[in-house]
């Protein structure tokens, strides 16, 4: 049947007819005239959602503080109309493998760039005597730690932005947790294909599991719950706060639910100076460490699935231990109270355990400050911050599930020596890892190392002190926000790192957040080679 | 009865060979024309060339006034179709062999149902039943469940050390006056099998079969000297489903398995789906790789790969090395004659395991039977007919024929050891060892059928 042409020209006939619903030589003028490239359609919706959100910060700025309105307006329209143009004037080509990583990559680093604009306008970083290029490299810095849900800053003076410009802040954060190509395949049905491989190189872990049939369905589904656990994590910070601030609950509501560490205020969630805000807090950076689709199912099943999940449970049993571990190098070695060593171990061991980065160095609790701490205990927190969340969350770092198949490779290879006839699958609860991904795990592992020691090299050669760049690369590879040293959670990082310096963290942070290969690939030049010479051919 | 078999493979010529020496009418079909040609040679059926699947090649096996469909073909959907096909030409019973654990569950009776099964059996299945029931009496070379498990038939070669050895049956038997518990039912001495009477004199290296009520099992395995420790680790060689079943049930009673398994990746699939289990890759017969899952740990050691030799040869090593008790699977009858002396402890045949099951089902009214490798000896299990000869009678005056005896007879789920003047119900189970010849006398006497 196959042989007959005829059929077979009259089957692509059909196809293309049936698809346009038109004739098809006006399918192919209108194929003419749009750009094919994924990479400007995928950022333009992006844009495009983020001017959504810059519009309702203009109205809020409008009406509380009436500071930056013209700019965050005037930022708004830039942001707006760069993604209206970009979303209709392309049309996303057909997605290939390595395309996909790239296209990725590229999106995240435009609308970083784009993402910046509102700061650059309303000059927020324009104190003491900075010059252009010094508030552009600030801006871009803050966006990159923004989008991806670090949370390290450079803003030393947060009086000098209005409190709609300080919310932008927050909810690029936002935007960035659940990840705007996410977002984007939830918008375009027609991503359906290369959807799942979008989103798997977008989201944090190693595994993106479909909730439903449809990619496109599966990404709204995880919107909606990422919304719908901003909206209760604003009513609990609301109600634990006294019903004090909405705008606070709001701003950090966005910020814990994407465990990115932004806040308004300079001396963060020890603004509040409530041992009850900071309680929320960490039950709020805990569920946004979790598994969103976890999240889905529980929704679904109106049942507690997350005792099942094995790495819940590792994820849990780590942030235990090290609590535990930290209070108790607070209390025995550093001399702290025991209450007192008890609420900044807590505390900061889940912040940094789930990468989000908030402090409560303030007020009564200026133990928060771990820079302060023992040696011991600041070193715990830094092993954290490479672990990270669960994958499938909004955290960074490497995930609790790599690290568990890493910590299986050791032992197997232990075993190996002994019994080298023994077969050992990498095993997580009930389920096998196949050795493509503990391979792939072990690679990325790799990566992700060589990336620090790079960075680092980079950073202290740029003129950073050892301790403060150890920190702030680890910290920006694994999407935390504060580091260690000068760099710490209550300081800047204006203070501790030069310009250039900036512009290397604020790409580790992208870098950090996509898991390193889309932007890595985003550089490779014969992913586009491959792609025009496809494109030559099909003319 | 005439019966169509299909699929000529191991279970399939065994059962097709079982049948027609006991009379049947049988057809034998299978894909694969040089099996049948060896099956033609060796056994009286007729064989038919061609997918069973395919009513033309059934109508040619004879499907029209057949009464019987016995579909053990290697593939599950084969079989089951190969049973609606037969219960819409109007053939009276089917039996589907079926190996997939999803279609053998509970949930799946409605599938069964509309397939129209009769029965099912799994060779697999059977053959691991039979070894789970051996770890029970690690020592034993057979085990037969009977009764729904109030009788057991426990089959050992005895060592010199027994407690009843050297001593006549009668004087066992006077031991344990006036309440039976037990009774030998038969003894296998060199080649030959018999039907003792009292004044047999146990040996040393006699293969007896002692009839127990369910309550005396411990106490007889005493007596023919096999050990009551309970078994806590067992190596698998060969990772084959059998394997994988035994392992599974294994594993939920606490025990500790390894598997060794010379396929890579059937090596690896085993490790993922038995997550408590050892699971090393390499060859069975590789002393190296023996000695790495530390043989000499194991309590008990079973070798059940396809190949025999390999099987002999890896039991006989582990025995070697000081493995307690070790257990092969034979494929090929004739190799068994060979391994009571050689130090293989229990040798087992997946084909017969499943040719127990087919064989009960065909019989029909008889509940169970079990046979015997290295014996000519069958145990039945039978119902006594109400109104037959021996409703109502008294074991002796039945005259059974010299190669039968009555063991154990069960009524209303209670055993008792049969006694000469015990005396017959109908509905009663009886519990009999007889040779082949003497079934058809059995039955008749008890069932009046035959």
């Amino acid at each position: 049947m196959a042989s007959d042409p005829g059929r077979i020209l009259a089957g692509q006939k059909w196809c293309r007819t049936s698809v346009s619903g038109e004739p098809p030589r006006l399918d192919r003028f209108r194929n003419r005239r749009r750009f094919q490239s994924s990479t400007l359609n995928v950022t333009g919706i992006s844009l495009t959602a983020v001017s959504a959100g810059l519009l309702a910060c203009t109205l809020l700025e409008a009406l509380s503080s009436d500071r930056d309105t013209a700019a965050l307006f005037a930022a708004t329209l830039l942001v707006g109309a760069t993604g209206a143009l970009l979303w209709c004037f392309t049309e996303p080509g057909t997605l290939r493998m390595r395309q996909i990583f790239a296209t990725v990559g590229w999106t995240w680093m435009l609308t970083t760039l784009l993402g910046a604009a509102p700061y650059v306008l309303a000059g927020t970083f324009a104190v003491s005597g900075a010059g252009f290029v010094e508030q552009v490299v600030n801006s871009v810095f803050e966006s990159a730690s923004g989008f991806s849900c670090t949370g390290a800053t450079v803003m030393t003076d947060f009086d000098n932005a209005g409190s709609g410009l300080m919310m932008y802040r927050q909810l690029t954060q936002w935007y960035g947790g659940m990840g705007v190509v996410v977002l984007a395949v939830a918008v375009l049905p027609f991503l359906g294909v290369g959807g799942l491989e979008l989103i798997s190189a977008e989201a944090p872990g190693t595994s993106s599991d479909r909730l439903t049939p449809r990619v496109s369905e599966t990404a709204r589904r995880l919107w909606v719950v990422y919304a719908g656990f901003t909206v209760l994590s604003a009513a609990a910070l609301f109600a634990a706060d006294g019903f004090a601030s909405l705008y606070d609950a709001v701003a950090h509501a966005l910020t814990a639910a994407s465990t990115g560490g932004f806040s308004p205020h300079p001396d963060s969630i020890g603004h509040y100076d409530s041992a009850v805000v900071e309680t929320v807090v960490i039950v709020l950076m805990i569920l946004g460490g979790t598994s969103f689709s976890l999240h889905w199912r529980a929704l679904a099943t109106r049942g507690l699935p997350y005792w099942r999940n094995s790495e819940f449970r590792s994820y849990l049993f780590v942030l235990g231990v090290f609590s535990l571990g930290v209070v108790a190098l607070l209390w025995l070695d550093d001399g702290m109270a025991f209450v007192s060593a008890l609420r900044a171990g807590f505390f900061n061991v889940v912040s940094l355990g789930t990468s989000t980065g908030f402090g409560n160095a303030a007020g009564s609790a200026t133990a928060g400050d771990y820079v302060t701490w023992v040696a011991g205990a600041q070193l715990l927190l830094l092993f954290l911050m490479v672990v990270g969340g669960c994958s499938g969350s909004t955290a960074g770092g490497i995930k609790v599930m790599r690290m568990r198949v890493l910590g299986l490779l050791m032992v197997r290879s232990v075993r190996k020596t002994q019994t080298p006839h023994l077969v050992m699958p990498v095993r997580l609860g009930r389920d096998v890892i196949a050795e493509s991904v503990v391979a792939r795990v072990a690679g990325f592992f790799l990566l992700h190392f060589l990336m620090m020691i790079a960075g680092l090299l980079t950073v202290t050669a740029l003129g950073g002190e050892l301790e403060a760049s150890l920190g702030a690369v680890v910290s920006a590879l694994g999407n935390m926000g504060p580091a260690l040293g000068e760099a710490g959670p209550t300081a800047s990082y204006a203070e501790a790192f030069s310009l250039p310096a900036r512009l290397v963290l604020a790409l580790l942070m992208i870098v950090g957040r996509l898991e390193i290969l889309p932007i890595l690939l985003a550089f490779v030049p014969h992913v586009y080679r491959a792609q025009a010479l496809r494109r030559v051919i099909r003319r | 009865m005439n019966v169509i078999v299909v699929g000529a493979g191991e279970v399939g010529s065994y059962v097709a060979a079982r049948l027609s020496h006991e009379r049947h009418n049988v057809s034998v079909v299978d894909t694969h024309a040089g099996r049948l040609r060896q099956l033609a040679g060796e056994v009286d059926v007729l064989t038919v060339e061609g997918s069973g699947t395919h009513p033309s090649v059934l109508k040619d096996a004879g499907l029209e006034g057949c009464d019987l469909v016995v579909a053990v073909t290697s593939n599950d959907e084969v079989n089951l179709v190969i049973s609606l096909i037969a219960k819409q030409r109007g053939v009276g019973k089917t039996i589907v062999r079926i190996e997939a654990e999803e279609l053998r569950s509970r949930a799946s009776a409605e599938l069964r149902q509309t397939f129209q099964a009769d029965l099912v059996i799994d060779p697999d299945h059977q053959t691991a039943e039979r070894i789970l029931n051996l770890l029970d009496f690690p020592g034993a070379s057979e085990i037969a469940v009977m009764a729904h498990g109030e009788v057991i038939v426990i089959g050992a070669r005895l060592m010199g050390g027994a407690p009843i050895v050297g001593r006549k049956l009668s004087e066992i038997a006077a031991d344990y006056e006036p309440d039976w518990e037990f009774m030998v039912g038969s003894i296998s001495r060199g080649e030959d099998t018999y039907i003792p009477r009292g004044d047999y004199t146990l040996m040393p290296d006699d293969l007896v079969r002692v009839v127990c009520e369910r309550r005396a099992r411990r106490r007889v395995a005493r007596l023919l000297g096999l050990g009551d420790g309970s078994v806590r680790r067992v190596l698998l060689l060969g990772g084959g489903r059998t394997a994988e079943i035994l392992a599974s049930r294994l594993v939920s009673r606490g025990v500790e398995v390894v598997v060794v398994e010379r396929d890579e990746s059937r090596a690896r699939v085993l490790a993922e789906c038995l997550a408590a289990v050892q699971v090393f890759q390499g060859d069975i017969t590789d002393a190296g790789l023996l000695e790495e899952t530390g043989l000499s740990r194991f309590d008990v050691v079973a070798a059940l790969t396809g190949e025999d030799e390999a099987n002999i040869l890896a039991c006989l090593y582990a025995k070697s090395v000081g493995a307690s008790e070790t257990i092969a699977v034979v494929h090929k009858l004739a190799l068994l004659s060979l391994l009571g002396s050689a130090g293989v402890d229990v040798a087992l045949s997946p084909r017969t395991a499943t040719a127990d099951g087919v064989m009960r089902f065909v019989r029909g009214d008889v509940a169970a039977v079990a046979t015997f490798l290295e014996s000519d000896a069958e145990v039945l299990e039978l119902e006594v007919a109400p109104g037959c000869a021996a409703d109502g009678a008294v074991v002796k005056d039945l005259n059974l024929p010299k190669s039968v005896l009555i063991g154990a007879i069960v009524r209303d789920g209670k055993p008792h050891i049969a006694r000469g003047r015990s005396r017959l119900r109908g509905r009663d189970h009886v519990v009999a060892f007889a040779t082949p010849d003497s079934v058809q006398e059995v039955r008749r006497l008890l069932t009046c059928d035959g």
